[in-house]
């Protein structure tokens, strides 16, 4: 990766949906794309660890949801 | 006789405006007409600011079998001989008196709307927005607007399954409280609000007519000074009782989809009562009226003309039944207990006649006050919106990779993108049994009884955004809206849109205004999407200053197959997960109006952007793919970004079962991530 950390991070750019497959169907999911000219982009895979990593970002989510359920401060 | 100024400004009516209803009535009004061509002629009722530009949507469609702003809301086709009945309306002017109130009232006026048209009502959605939490009259606004929305709908027996709340400095004491409501009915049973038919009764049904909201119209939604005036406004805000309208909703169901031959019209009492609800049935059939005020019940004595046909007393409905059901139209509401009394008649004239006790009062013509004056301006681009909006998000210094983690923690708390769990559990979102994916998703997704199909129904907008550019937040507001239907699986088919600015006397704000509806008629195009109904509200100002520019976009679309749906949470693990429409490196524009950058550097600064043409393709590709039984989940990917997306994904899952999401696995494939 070689552009800005925060745009590719917390950027807003619009018409992007984060999509998951079976492991089998990643390719036709990418055939797909490439026939209607969308752009595809494997991140990885879901796992049972409770941890977020994606890129710099290794996040325990137990402490991720504890800050996005009190973010209302209610 | 010179009308006094107080009189004037009393309808919020200029003396230009009354010179021309002089000129075109050939007399002076009266008190009482006075009063019911200034609430007719105001911008809630008339749509006197808006109307030009409102005709830019694109409206038609072969889904659409209502005429956009002809009837109290929009009819879609769906399939299978059903339709889906909506609209949005704002009650921010009421809610920021007395947000209980205001905000209930506002659920039960857009359920009045839907049912006026045969419609069940099925759901509801609320698109919401305050000022920060930490001031108090905020948090009041807000406990109290959550809690009417819920004490009604909850009583109502509809569910509320979906809408959004955002926070902005901008909406300081001016909240906007946007309900959306969706019914459904059978395609061939769609009712009107017409009054036609020489000697057909006019039936007032429901409450009996109070003092309540007098000038919640003309006043509240019109002035242009509404801070001013909001303490002695008080008693223009309108008292709600949810369990008479659930009497109400069922006994006019029961007329319209078994005793329509009975009726020629249904229609609801709103903004300007009695005074909008036979007018504009009147304009629709072509005919005149006579009115009998002594006949219609009162909650107080001593009740003037103007005070009755102006009364926005909730929970009432007009009925135009044909002259030799009366009695059975009657029979039917007792047998619900509600209250059915003939108030007038419809006549083959082209005037309302108001008579007490036998009396002539007033005499109002159809057209003169049905078709308000309509002004177009030239808006002005703010100087210092422009400034900001050219201001480069790319001059601030990158975000260090060791403190991202950090950042999205920081992030993913802030109000904007936090759970909005604890406001949504105060809503019942299953009742009626319908609702396939709850709130908390993407879109809400509701089967349709008796069929496969299902709908899916998600409301969208980005004040931050249209601040910037007012023309591509309003494209952007219709494209998220889309993309949150499409993860669900449907495909996006219509529109109804709630248009909230500041007064559009300020030609800043004018072009702010001009400028949303040009973006969202270009997405509705480029997604074939129509608008089919909607509403505006002006005059939304906070210490002076207007509030963001805030379209509202609620979108519908349909599941040929409901089981087929989709939601936002990663279900297992061991599945890959995918960016579709877009690559992990992103240019430093894509941070215009983000809510990194405010939180992070403290600036809303940038142009949003947004292909729609590239989104469109992208639409196809989601719903293709899940029409090939490919995927597992589908999160639109915006607010926040793509690491909220995903964290969101993961939590979304639920608490017994946390997923996490890895890059690590990934290595050796040309498309894949190059973290």
């Amino acid at each position: 990766m070689e552009g800005r950390v925060d745009a590719a991070l917390f950027g807003e750019g619009q018409g992007r949906i984060v999509v998951s497959v079976r492991l089998e169907a990643g390719e036709r999911l990418a055939a797909l794309a490439e026939e209607l000219g969308v752009a595809a982009t494997r991140l990885g895979s879901t796992t049972d660890e409770g941890v977020l990593r994606y890129g710099p970002i290794e996040a325990d989510l137990a402490e991720v949801r504890e800050a996005w359920e009190s973010g209302l401060g209610l | 006789m010179a009308v006094e100024q107080e009189a004037l400004d009393a309808v919020a009516l200029s003396r230009d405006e009354y010179d021309l209803l002089v000129g075109r009535l050939g007399r002076e009004p009266n008190e009482v007409e006075l009063g019911m061509f200034g609430s007719l002629w105001s911008e809630h009722c008339g749509y006197k600011n808006s109307r030009p530009l409102l005709r830019r949507f694109p409206s038609g469609g072969d889904r659409v079998l209502t005429r956009v702003g002809e009837e109290n809301a929009g009819a879609i086709d769906i399939g299978d001989g059903w339709a889906v009945v909506m609209k949005v309306e704002s009650h921010n002017h009421p809610s920021a008196i007395e947000p209980y109130e205001g905000a209930a009232t506002g659920v039960g006026g857009i359920v009045r709307d839907i049912f006026a048209m045969g419609a069940y009502p099925i759901a509801l959605l609320d698109s919401l927005r305050f000022g920060p939490l930490d001031e108090g009259n905020n948090r009041y606004l807000f406990e109290g607007v959550v809690g009417g929305i819920g004490g009604y709908g909850n009583c109502l027996g509809i569910p509320t399954v979906g809408g959004e709340v955002v926070f902005g400095g901008s909406y300081n004491g001016n909240p906007l409280v946007n309900a959306m409501c969706v019914g459904l009915v059978r395609a061939d049973g769609i009712l009107s609000a017409n009054a036609s038919g020489k000697g057909n009764a006019l039936l007032l049904v429901g409450a009996d007519t109070g003092r309540d909201g007098i000038h919640g119209a003309s006043g509240l939604a019109s002035r242009t000074d509404p801070e001013a005036r909001f303490e002695e406004m008080r008693p223009a805000v309108q008292v709600g009782n949810p369990f008479l309208e659930k009497m109400l909703m069922e006994a006019c169901h029961e007329l319209g989809s078994e005793h329509r031959d009975w009726i020629v019209g249904l229609q609801d009492l709103g903004a300007a009562g009695l005074t909008s609800s036979v007018l504009e049935c009147c304009a629709r059939g072509d005919s005149g009226a006579v009115l009998d005020l002594d006949c219609v019940p009162r909650r107080e004595s001593g009740m003037t003309p103007y005070e009755v046909m102006l009364s926005e007393s909730q929970e009432r409905m007009l009925v135009i039944a044909k002259r030799e059901h009366v009695a059975d139209v009657e029979a039917l509401f007792e047998r619900w207990e509600v209250d059915c009394l003939e108030i007038g008649q419809v006549t083959d004239g082209d005037e309302v006649v108001l008579r007490e006790d036998g009396v002539e009062v007033g005499r109002v013509p159809v057209e003169v006050a049905t078709e308000a004056p309509a002004y177009t301006r030239d808006g002005r681009r703010s100087v210092e919106a422009l400034a900001r909006s050219q201001a480069n998000p790319g001059a601030f210094p990158d975000l260090k990779a060791e403190a991202a983690t950090e950042a999205l923690v920081a992030l993913i708390g802030r109000p904007n993108l936090a759970s909005k769990a604890e406001v949504f559990r105060q809503y019942d979102h299953q009742v009626l049994a319908n609702t396939v994916v709850a709130p908390g998703g993407d879109a809400a997704v509701l089967r349709v009884p008796g069929t496969t199909r299902g709908i899916a129904v998600a409301t969208d907008g980005n004040g931050r955004y249209c601040q910037l550019d007012a023309h591509n937040g309003g494209a952007i507001a219709v494209a998220e809206a889309a993309r949150n239907v499409v993860c669900t699986g449907a495909r996006p088919v219509a529109v109804t849109d709630c248009l909230n600015f500041g007064a559009p006397e300020n030609l800043e704000v004018y072009a702010t205004l001009s400028g949303a509806v040009d973006g969202i008629s270009a997405a509705c195009e480029a997604f074939g999407t129509p608008v089919v109904s909607g509403n505006v509200s002006l005059y939304n100002e906070s210490g002076g200053a207007p509030v963001s520019p805030t379209p509202v976009i609620g979108m519908l679309g349909v599941l040929e197959n409901v089981h087929a749906h989709l939601a936002a949470a990663f279900e297992r693990a061991g599945a890959e997960v995918w960016l579709l429409g877009g690559t992990v490196e992103q240019p430093a524009r894509t941070l215009a109006g983000s809510e990194y950058l405010e939180a992070v550097h403290g600036a809303i600064i940038g142009t949003p952007t947004v292909d729609l043409a590239a989104e469109a393709r992208l639409h196809d590709l989601v719903l293709g793919a899940n029409d090939a039984g490919l995927l597992l989940s589908a999160h639109d990917c915006s607010d926040g970004g793509l690491a909220v997306a995903l964290a969101e994904c993961c939590l979304l899952g639920g608490r017994s079962r946390w997923r996490g999401a890895s890059t690590r696995p990934c290595s050796g494939r040309g498309r894949d991530a190059s973290w």
